[in-house]
């Protein structure tokens, strides 16, 4: 008997595992409106972002005719939605999405959003040499398919959003499940 | 007289001249048309031509959507109330934001789509003013020039940019200011005490309105500008969450278990 209450104990358990998430989610998002004596000084067209010392370039993106955005192929440059607001504007999001790995390259520059903490700070530089800082005050990860429209908002107040991939990884597609999107706001 | 189109503009479709029968008498009418639309969004205290960067975040300083009736009367003596001025003032502001959208598609657009748009939204800009400079005009009301520092702060970003950035950031500013438009349109349309003539205007500018958006969602959507519905970024699988392994040797192992315990069951018995 107690043969088979281990081996159903195991088998719940291992069960279990499958189906809880583990927990990927810290801090709160940002979702307050813009502030009412708005800026007009422009923002910056982003360069490079900086996190954890590491500089990585930025480009600008668009978004694809099936909908899905554009990535750099480089998993060591990310890009910038760039109909999206400006680093330094007083309203929008701000929005840079990068690979976590290719199969050629291997980890990529976005890699490191998993492990970023509440308080971490992150930096945009312009192409006019002028840095505008963030700190992170959220971590979210997504089903793709659940990926808030709300990421790519610029009527809100001014915030920084991260974007990659993670989760479970589908070796048959090459994809994973999920999107790990970093919030951070101007400090 | 066919139906004109608007290109783009905040206000109705007949504000625009038929191009190919330039007509005094259609393009009066519909100034006649605008003024009467723009006088509605004035009584009703509505923010119809503010341009901010979101419709459901009002640009500083921008009042809400009407609350006001649309019967609400001038005050003593004829003159305009603080709403109706207040009202008149974004009125002014955004159409001179339209101007000033315009201007910079034509001076900075890259593509032939703004190219194209630009010249379009200045007109319709400048006679959508001239109409609110008309009416505010005939209640006494003083306009001051100028946007709001939202409206500037979206001129400002654009100039910041060049190439296809800027193009899909104007595109996406021009959708913006459409939707505010048809707000205020639809809140006319709803007011019950909004008049028939008003309510016409309304109608008509939600026409031309259609049609603006449709050109611009097509631009929009051509050049990158809409929204993305996914984000794909990761081929290689060395992030993959490794998590998979024990449950699977658990329940394998549980499994295993099981089976034995039930055979060894079986044995005993037999």
């Amino acid at each position: 008997m107690w043969v088979a209450a281990v081996g159903a104990v195991c088998v719940a358990a291992g069960v279990a595992l499958l189906l809880v998430r583990p927990a990927h989610d810290v801090g709160v998002v940002p979702m307050a409106p813009p502030a009412a004596a708005a800026q007009t000084a422009p923002g910056v067209v982003p360069a490079t972002v900086t996190i954890r010392g590491v500089d990585t370039p930025v480009v600008p993106v668009a978004t694809a005719p099936d909908g899905s955005l554009t990535l750099p192929e480089q998993p060591t440059t990310v890009g910038w939605w760039s109909p999206g607001a400006l680093p330094g504007s007083a309203a929008g999001s701000v929005v840079l999405a990068g690979h976590v790995d290719s199969r050629v390259a291997g980890l990529g520059a976005f890699a490191v959003l998993r492990e970023l903490e509440v308080g971490e700070r992150v930096t945009v530089r312009g192409a006019d040499g002028r840095d505008v800082g963030y700190e992170v005050v959220a971590r979210r990860e997504y089903r793709k398919a659940e990926l808030p429209s709300d990421v790519f908002d610029r009527g809100r107040a001014a915030r920084l959003v991260l974007i990659t991939c993670g989760g479970r990884f589908d070796p048959a597609t090459r994809s994973y499940d999920d999107n790990v999107v970093v919030y951070a706001t101007p400090r | 007289m066919r139906t004109i189109v608007n290109p783009d503009g905040v206000l109705p479709a007949t504000m625009i001249a038929d191009p190919d029968v330039e007509s005094p008498m259609s393009y009066r009418r519909g100034r006649i048309a605008a003024a009467t639309l723009i006088g509605s969004f004035a009584l009703l205290g509505a923010s119809a031509c503010s341009a901010g960067t979101d419709a459901d975040a009002p640009a500083p300083g921008a009042t809400p959507l009407p609350t006001a009736s649309a019967s609400a009367q001038p005050g003593a003596g004829g003159q305009a109330t603080e709403a109706q001025r207040a009202a008149f003032g974004q009125a002014h502001q955004g159409a001179l934001a339209l101007i000033a959208l315009g201007g910079l598609g034509t001076n900075q657009g890259d593509g032939d789509q703004v190219k194209g748009l630009a010249p379009d939204v200045t007109s319709n800009g400048q006679a959508l003013d001239q109409a609110i400079r008309d009416q505010a005009t005939a209640q006494g009301v003083a306009l001051t020039d100028g946007l709001s520092s939202a409206q500037q702060q979206v001129i400002n970003d654009l100039q910041a940019r060049n190439g296809q950035p800027f193009d899909q950031a104007w595109l996406r500013a021009a959708l913006d200011m459409e939707q505010q438009a048809r707000d205020a349109a639809n809140a006319i349309l709803n007011d019950p005490n909004a008049s028939p003539e008003a309510k016409k205007a309304a109608q008509d500018a939600l026409a031309g309105l259609d049609a603006l958006k449709t050109r611009l969602t097509s631009a929009s959507t051509s050049s990158g500008a809409a929204d993305p519905g996914s984000v794909n970024a990761g081929t290689g699988g060395q992030a993959a969450e490794g998590d998979d392994v024990l449950p699977i040797a658990l329940i394998g192992g549980g499994a295993a278990l099981l089976a034995g315990a039930g055979l060894y069951r079986r044995r005993s018995r037999a």
